[in-house]
């Protein structure tokens, strides 16, 4: 399965971005990611397309809209690999994000991606809603306690409340956690969809979390099981860095 | 609050001056009532008199539109200075002033055309504590608010912490979404309000939001009551 990514990647590079065409069709082709050629009609070959940029919520919009199947963060001068997953989403009908953390964290990336992914496969409101519910809780834990590492909640006071934030604030400053990526696609099923966040934290194990999750009165820990709560089925693989929800 | 009437250029104009607060719902309620009589009329509610607005007075402005839509009514809001501007801003209702406008904190949505993310309330929103003379400290959380809010919640969690309450009333009607980590740090914030003596509740969950209190068992664990707004 190939992938075209050139056309925005031109328009990117019309736009006066400073990137050189010819490298980044080199990088797509070392990934695999065919490059067609000036005037080819890609539009009308109906090859899935990400939208692959260095922008943030505008691109990420425009990437979840047809023609495109989805946006890929790439900056100049780093690797660009798209994944496997990402590629077998948008190949099956579905979407798919790819972008790192420092990006992530500061956008409705749940709410962005569930609108966009309800318009493509025409869902049913309620289940647009479940979904976006659902889809928060995993990007929030694959961000936070994935990939900024931040198992501890904070202690239920104002003063560790104040550290928690000055945490969080720290790991986005530190460039290998913000580097991390996180991905969430969602692809089409009989009867609904699947989606999957995946992260490049440590992982964790669902029924294990889900046992000790839900205390009454604990403030923290919640999300698995409202995911639970919404999904049809939900599954972690890759050690847990990989969460599949299943609507249906 | 006071306000005086004048007609012109096709349209009944109010003068609002003074402060306008939640003690002001029997001043209003004639103008509630008069934008409500149509259809077809087109009222401006001048702001630029107005002192001090707190969120219960936006509630009113708010409670005002919605009757001039169900009269198919006009309902314009006129250039509101310095702290009233800030609060229209701060609860991300900057595009009640000029409805064509994109809303404070809105720029890069309302850019998008057809964009996935619509409203004009999607960010996150606190307004001013507005203290009243019986010790109940009143604030409306406005928007999406998630676990990427906890600097904007910072301001709650230090004014739970600072002031002279003795009851806090969270107005949720206007939060449109939360997520778990949101819930959460409401939860400190009422800790933070017992440790000091202080009681505090959660009023009018709407939609998600309810749906988010339901799926986390809240109601077992924190007071939520439903109140008339303003």
């Amino acid at each position: 399965m190939t992938l075209a990514a050139p056309p925005p990647t031109r328009a990117l590079l019309d736009a006066g971005r400073g990137v050189a065409a010819s490298a980044l069709a080199v990088a797509c082709s070392r990934l695999g990611v065919r490059v067609p050629e000036d005037g080819e009609d890609w539009r009308r070959r109906g090859v899935p397309c990400l939208l692959v940029s260095a922008d943030g919520e505008v691109e990420l919009d425009a990437g979840l809209k047809p023609p495109y199947s989805g946006y890929y963060e790439w900056h100049p001068g780093s690797p660009m690999a798209v994944s496997d997953a990402c590629i077998d989403a948008v190949s099956q009908g579905g979407l798919a994000v790819s972008m790192t953390t420092a990006r992530a964290y500061g956008l409705q990336l749940a709410a962005i991606f569930a609108g966009a992914l309800a318009w493509r496969l025409e869902l049913a409101e309620a289940m647009a809603a479940d979904i976006e519910m659902a889809l928060q809780e995993a990007v929030a834990n694959a961000l936070v306690h994935g990939n900024l590492g931040i198992s501890s909640e904070p202690r239920g006071d104002a003063a560790g409340f104040r550290a928690y934030c000055a945490t969080i604030d720290d790991r986005l400053a530190d460039p290998l956690l913000a580097a991390r990526r996180v991905e969430v696609f969602g692809v089409p099923v009989p009867g609904g969809v699947k989606v999957t966040v995946t992260d490049e934290g440590l992982g964790f194990e669902l029924n294990r979390e889900l046992a000790r999750e839900a205390l009454i009165g604990e403030k923290w820990g919640r999300g698995l099981r409202i995911i639970s709560g919404l999904a049809r089925r939900v599954e972690t693989l890759d050690g847990g860095r990989r969460v599949e929800m299943t609507f249906l | 609050m006071e306000f005086r009437i004048s007609e012109g250029d096709g349209k009944r104009v109010y003068h609002l001056t003074g402060r306008f607060t939640h003690s002001d719902n029997d001043a209003f309620s004639p103008v509630i009532k008069d934008v409500g009589t149509g259809p077809g009329r087109t009222i401006l509610l001048d702001l630029s008199g107005l002192d001090y607005l707190d969120s219960f007075g936006i509630g009113l402005f708010l409670v005002a539109r919605d009757e001039a839509r169900h009269s198919a009514n006009r309902l314009e809001f006129g250039e509101p200075k310095g702290a009233v501007r800030k609060l229209f801003e701060l609860a991300g209702l900057a595009s009640l002033l000029s409805p064509d406008a994109p809303a404070a904190g809105q720029a890069s949505a309302r850019q998008i055309p057809g964009s996935f993310v619509h409203g004009a309330s999607r960010r996150f929103t606190v307004s001013e504590p507005a203290l009243d003379d019986r010790g109940t400290c009143r604030l409306a959380l406005g928007g999406r608010f998630t676990f990427a809010d906890h600097e904007g919640f910072q301001h709650v969690i230090d004014a739970v912490s600072s002031s002279p309450a003795r009851r806090w009333e969270i107005d949720l009607a206007e939060l449109e979404f939360m997520d778990s980590a949101a819930l959460s740090m409401l939860l400190i914030a009422r800790d933070q309000a017992h440790t000091r003596g202080v009681e505090m509740v959660l009023t009018n969950p709407r939609g998600r939001v309810r749906q988010l209190f339901d799926l986390a068992n809240i109601p077992a664990m924190m007071a939520i009551e439903e109140r008339e707004r303003p």
